[in-house]
């Protein structure tokens, strides 16, 4: 090889090097800044439901349960929500919905409230909406923080238990 | 003329009777349409209704009292007070026994054409430990009025059966994980009824229910157990459980140097420290303990080594470490080979016509071009692998692993909820099954890391799923729901209560208690039992009314009951308006009691000034039965209120 091939090969050897060093920074190579958490404060004013990464999978967030249009404040219990079925507080009948899901956002807390017989349906019914609007797996809703029971004048038998989602470790099978 | 006095003699005789029959009211005594009070079992303290009358006057009439008898085997010094209310609970009277009667003073006018029930309350004795399972039935066997009566007597009322409350203590323990390595922290959870405290192994000292953190001994052979027994004590007597838990000795730990990649250097490999000694100390009823495990692994800190130990290490640790060592070495290579090329250069511009040097130059331009391409491809290739052989999760990008979503002992690596066939090679060929347990069928469904160690899974720190079902069971799923099975049985689908075969994960998945424990979850502000303590009320206070608010409203704060009762804590309007503070009354609320009701923080109030109202017995608006013979809503005559809230009580104030 003569003096100019050299100085070509040399140019070619120099474009390379300088080709990896940049594909390392593009690919989150050395030095790339490390991802942004997850914004936590809702549009709205209203503390943000969500935490900022699921502990479960690390990856997916959980739908904003305040920003569903479902999801309604208890006028009368500042920080604590209606989640689907709304009760008037106001309003002096018992509640004729199958299952009341009360939020307290302070918290990150679920409540989960049984109303009617057979008590089977009604926690799989909160469960399939709580699921779809928090838009989680089973996995990850065993992970929230929440309770399920149903009240004595609902049930004797189950009232006073922690139930649990039915597919949860530990839930109690319900009829 | 005979026949004329014998008519004036007749008439003579039933005039007097006939006059009297005009002016001196019937009243017809009975059984009330409702039937007698219901046979019960009777707690100390408790006010039960015993026997019940009703009055039918035919003509205004007073029944100024009425005389009662009471049989069964218990004494009469178990019944301190005989009460006598009608329908509107208006107290007409009352009386104690004495030679086995009383006669209940009652001073009841009866318009003409009306009735009235009058019910009979028994007033128990406050100790009845040397009652128990002694009966007394109260039958009213005369009526005193200047009415003509008709009916029959004696009115058998209900058979009222003592229970002190004093019963043979039981208990529960609970070991998560059951198996155990070196270094690892074990959770001990307990709960007992009826005691009032007890001892566990290795622990000391105890109240009737918590759990702690143990470092359980390490200093056995493989696979030993070692057998946590508690011993409980009440009034009634001694009450043992134990659980086992068995050590499975660490295989050593592993060094994973994390930090690199922010610019740090490969990292020292953290000490394992000596496990500590478990702790002993006294335990609250009630209160969780969290014990700081001693120091077992070195710090995990940003930029300084990360350790596995035993158990933890999983194919991802491995990985990282190969990947740290590539990125240091490749990021070595690059000023190498600069070096490299600059010396070829230089060597070559000044080598002028010595071909010796000419040969020098190129040779060191070839080595340093083929070396670092060299490096460079076997870096793609390596990164090309690793991002095929690894979860997506933990594959950040070419040059970084992240191995803190490694799902560790006892859970599944993959993105499918499924162990990957390099996982179980990985296992096969280190030894480590990861604390997997293919031989039960629930364990493969979900997955569960180390780090969710409180809230409604706590306990679920790998290993069996089911916690520990105990001697003569599995654990079994069906993909939905996990319980412990009978071994040698099937769960029968079509006949899911009949729990023969069967039984409850013990205290997995419950939080706050089991069955007839549960109490207001840390978090549910309306209820939880630090925001009740925090109310003022006692700690004992707290336990019960967080456990008696998930029987009232489940613990949400809005809803009422068929009965007016309304919030957290079910409070009836009558209540409401006799013990509302200031700033919680219907005129506070706009007029609307309702709204009034059910806010949380002056439901939260009226309760307690309930329980204040009460100071024998706190509890009794809640666990009081139904005193209005036409019932009183969806709960009939003589029924308790809540009959779980008396489940409260029993277990959370050991009455």
């Amino acid at each position: 090889m003569n003096k100019t091939q050299y100085i070509v090969l040399g140019l070619i050897v120099a474009v390379l090097i300088a080709a990896v060093v940049v594909v390392m920074f593009i690919f989150g190579g050395l030095g790339a800044p490390a991802a942004a958490p997850a914004d936590t404060t809702s549009q709205n004013g209203l503390p943000d439901s969500r935490p900022a990464i699921n502990p479960d999978t690390g990856t997916s967030l959980r739908k904003d349960i305040l920003k569903d249009p479902q999801t309604k404040e208890d006028s009368n219990n500042k920080g604590h929500y209606f989640v689907g079925n709304y009760i008037n507080p106001a309003v002096n009948t018992s509640p004729t919905v199958p299952y009341v899901i009360e939020y307290i956002a302070a918290t990150d807390y679920f409540n989960i409230a049984l109303m009617q017989e057979p008590l089977g349906s009604a926690r799989m019914q909160a469960e399939q909406y709580l699921m779809q609007h928090l838009g989680i797996t089973q996995t990850e809703m065993c992970h929230l923080k929440y309770m399920v029971t149903t009240p004595a004048w609902v049930s004797t038998a189950y009232a006073n238990t922690s139930l649990g989602f039915s597919f949860c470790p530990g839930a109690t099978k319900l009829p | 003329m005979k026949r004329v006095f014998a008519l004036v003699l007749v008439v003579a005789y039933l005039a007097p009777m006939l006059a009297m029959a005009q002016t001196v009211p019937l009243v017809s005594v009975s059984t009330p349409n409702g039937g007698q009070p219901p046979n019960a079992t009777v707690m100390p303290g408790a006010n039960l209704p015993a026997v019940a009358v009703t009055f039918t006057a035919s003509s205004a009439a007073t029944i100024s009292s009425i005389t009662v008898q009471r049989v069964g085997s218990a004494p009469d010094s178990v019944v301190t007070k005989l009460t006598a209310v009608d329908t509107q609970n208006n107290t007409l009277g009352s009386a104690t026994l004495s030679g086995g009667t009383a006669t209940v003073p009652l001073s009841l006018s009866i318009p003409s054409g009306e009735a009235r029930t009058v019910v009979v309350f028994a007033t128990v004795a406050g100790n009845l430990t040397a009652n128990q399972g002694q009966f007394f039935d109260i039958n009213i066997t005369a009526i005193n009025t200047s009415a003509v009566v008709n009916g029959a007597l004696p009115l058998f009322g209900a058979q009222l059966t003592l229970n002190s409350g004093v019963q043979k203590p039981t208990c529960q323990i609970f070991a998560t994980p059951s198996t155990y390595t070196t270094g690892q922290t074990v959770t001990l959870k307990w709960q007992s009824v009826d005691a009032t405290g007890g001892t566990i192994t290795g622990l000391g000292s105890v109240g009737p229910s918590g759990q702690q953190g143990i470092l359980p001994p390490t200093s056995l052979s493989s696979n030993v157990q070692t057998t946590y027994t508690g011993t409980f004590t009440g009034p009634g007597g001694t009450g043992t459980c134990s659980v086992p838990i068995t050590f499975n000795p660490s295989n050593g730990s592993f060094v994973d140097p994390g930090g690199v990649d922010s610019g740090g250097s490969v990292g020292a490999p953290g000490a394992v420290g000596t496990p500590g000694s478990a702790g002993a100390g006294t335990v609250t009823p009630g209160q969780q303990t969290t014990v700081t495990p001693a120091t077992t692994n070195g710090s995990t800190g940003p930029g300084i080594a990360q350790v596995c130990t035993g158990l933890n290490c999983q194919l991802c640790d491995f990985a990282s470490l190969g990947q740290k060592i590539i990125n240091f070495v490749i990021g070595f290579s690059i000023p190498i080979a600069a070096l490299m090329f600059a010396w070829a250069g230089i060597l070559y511009f000044t080598s002028a016509s010595s071909l010796s040097n000419i040969e020098r130059a190129k040779a060191a331009l070839r080595v340093a071009f083929w070396g670092f391409l060299i490096a460079i491809s076997a870096w793609l290739i390596i990164q090309t692998m690793l991002k095929f052989i690894l979860n997506p999760q933990q594959y950040q990008s070419w040059n970084r692993l992240d191995c803190s979503k490694a799902q560790r002992a006892g859970t599944i690596l993959g993105p499918n909820g499924n162990t990957t066939s390099l996982d179980k090679l990985f296992n096969s060929v280190f030894g480590q099954n990861g604390g997997l347990d293919t031989s039960k069928p629930g364990v493969a469904v979900g997955g569960y890391t180390s780090q969710y160690t409180s809230g409604q899974n706590q306990g679920y720190v790998g290993g069996d799923i089911c916690g520990n079902c105990g001697a003569g069971y599995a654990c079994a799923n069906d993909g939905k729901e996990y319980w412990c099975q009978k071994n040698g049985t099937t769960f029968d689908p079509n006949n899911p209560n009949n729990e023969d075969n069967w039984k409850e994960v013990p205290g997995g998945g419950i939080s706050g208690g089991s069955r007839g424990y549960a109490q207001c979850m840390t978090g549910n502000t309306n209820c939880d039992v630090g925001t009740l303590a925090g109310l003022g009320m006692t700690q004992t206070q707290a336990n019960v009314m967080s456990c008696i608010a998930v029987t009232e409203l489940s613990g949400n704060s809005v809803g009422c009951s068929d009965t007016n009762a309304c919030g957290a804590f079910q409070i009836t309007r009558g209540n409401w308006t006799k013990y509302a503070p200031s700033g919680c009354t219907a005129a506070d609320f706009g007029g609307n009691i309702t709204a009034a009701q059910n806010n949380v923080q002056c439901n939260q109030q009226v309760a307690i000034a309930l329980m204040n109202a009460n100071p024998n017995n706190p509890y009794q608006p809640w666990t009081g039965t139904c005193n209005s013979p036409s019932g009183c809503g969806g709960t009939a005559y003589g029924q308790p209120w809540n009959a779980a809230a008396s489940t409260c009580v029993k277990n959370y104030a050991n009455n």
